[in-house]
């Protein structure tokens, strides 16, 4: 899919951003489990990015340091 | 005395994904493109290696190993940035690293006692952390850490006490440094064991493996330097494109030469190499891989000259078969300027052309400029467009 604009209420402190909650195709969805965060830097600055999974789905969340704009970069289902 | 650390991720990009991805732990996982491309495995859970899948095989003939292999595309930003926090741990951790490949590194201390605490360590911090284990060969010698940590994989700690007598009983495939041919040549003069080589006379060695005649008796005393790992010699700079299907079309299998020479160029600049030797790489639908080689009057950087040498190499063969895959790479390399002052391009106009090209890339995007001759390329990427192709017609 391609990378779309989302809402995401988080927590900055203590060096550290935890997603929480964001918004997506009209739903409100609960951030259940980070299962893993790593950073990327590119022409337009530092992403952060975070694996996260919410009921049974996974989603890849993408934040600009830069812009301070958080994407959705990809879905799955977790059921195999 | 110096104690040597090997530190290896176990199936790394594997294991990254299975930790990012939690609900993969009990199935089966490959790193690769997906199963309609024709891309090899990059790295296989130790769930996969139970089917006989490992890294470097063909992703069909991992399907048809495991046909419900789960295929993850690669990421490999995610995999650079790990292992670079991993690295930057091991530093931190250790006060000293060696990095050897994206998922390898060593770390030494002066003592023993010393480096299994912190190995141990390490090893435990980065399951913690990254959620992935590593394995560690501990050895007084550089390559036999390196042996040693494959002994006990995954999540392995291994610690060699005697190195000489731990390699001389070690296959001789064993060894990083002997590939699949040379070992066969050993095989052949009947030597299967390190141990076997201080059998043979060193004149007969000498022989049959040339230069390489000096590393095995180094390998079979242990006489061999540490530094073999540090710095590793660029012999040539290269790359291959694998079609996405058999093509006979001379247009798309030129446009992908050219592809590849202005990614060479970039590595060839970057690091101020040059080189001589070119040879073009194709292999058949059927698998069977032939090259061809040119060495040339002078050394080579540019994306140009590496093209048009490419292109004069192409039009002299004749194919048979369509093409599965095509490569470039240029050896003979040396630092560019060391052997007298070259211009960085040929003239002015080039120079221009090139800076004027560079700004637009940087300003618009990589793809916002590109060479007529590329035009088969991009246009694959970018469905239903027409374009002129390199004769003036339209596709």
């Amino acid at each position: 899919m391609n990378k779309e604009q989302i809402f995401v209420l988080a927590y900055f402190g203590k060096g550290k951003i935890v997603p929480r909650i964001f918004f997506w195709k009209g739903k409100v969805i609960k951030v259940e489990k980070l299962t893993y965060s790593w950073k990327t830097v590119d022409e337009g600055g530092i992403k952060i990015h975070f694996s996260i999974i919410s009921g049974s789905f996974y989603y890849h969340l993408l934040y600009s340091l830069s812009s301070s704009r958080w994407y959705l970069i990809d879905v799955e289902s977790t059921v195999i | 005395m110096i104690w040597w650390t090997h530190l290896d991720m176990d199936s790394f990009f594997a294991s990254v994904e299975i930790a990012s991805r939690p609900y993969y732990k009990d199935s089966p996982l490959a790193v690769g493109g997906n199963e309609y491309s024709r891309t090899v495995v990059a790295s296989a859970s130790y769930k996969a290696r139970e089917y006989g899948i490992k890294s470097g095989m063909p992703l069909y003939e991992a399907l048809n190993r495991c046909p419900h292999l789960v295929i993850v595309n690669p990421d490999i930003e995610k995999y650079i940035s790990i292992s670079k926090d991993i690295f930057g741990l091991v530093e931190n951790l250790a006060g000293n690293i060696l990095p050897y490949s994206i998922d390898e590194c060593f770390f030494y201390s002066k003592s023993k006692d010393d480096i299994i605490s912190k190995s141990l360590y390490i090893k435990r911090i980065i399951k913690e952390k990254f959620k992935i284990t590593a394995s560690c060969g501990i050895a007084d010698k550089k390559i036999v850490a390196k042996i040693a940590s494959d002994e006990k994989k995954p999540d392995g700690f291994f610690v060699v006490e005697d190195s000489l007598k731990y390699i001389r009983e070690k296959d001789v495939g064993d060894v990083p440094g002997i590939g699949r041919k040379l070992k066969k040549k050993l095989n052949s003069l009947g030597i299967y064991y390190v141990k076997q080589i201080d059998d043979i006379p060193f004149t007969i060695l000498r022989k049959h493996f040339k230069q390489y005649s000096y590393f095995l008796k180094e390998i079979a005393t242990l006489k061999i330097s540490d530094n073999i790992f540090v710095y590793d010699e660029v012999k040539s700079v290269g790359n291959t494109h694998t079609f996405e299907k058999d093509t006979f079309k001379k247009e798309e299998i030129l446009s992908y030469i050219s592809i590849i020479s202005q990614h060479m160029e970039q590595r060839l600049l970057e690091d101020f190499f040059e080189g001589n030797k070119l040879t073009v790489t194709f292999r058949y639908s059927n698998f069977q891989t032939f090259t061809k080689q040119k060495k040339l009057e002078r050394y080579i950087y540019s994306s140009e000259e590496i093209f048009d040498e490419s292109s004069k190499i192409f039009d002299s063969v004749n194919l048979v078969m369509p093409l599965r895959l095509v490569g470039v790479s240029l050896g003979g390399i040396r630092k560019r300027g060391v052997y007298g002052s070259l211009p960085f391009f040929e003239n002015e106009k080039d120079c221009r052309l090139k800076e004027c090209l560079n700004s637009i890339k940087r300003e618009f995007g990589e793809s916002s400029i590109i060479k007529l001759r590329d035009l088969y390329v991009s246009d694959r990427k970018i469905k239903g467009r027409r374009i002129i192709n390199r004769t003036g017609d339209l596709v």
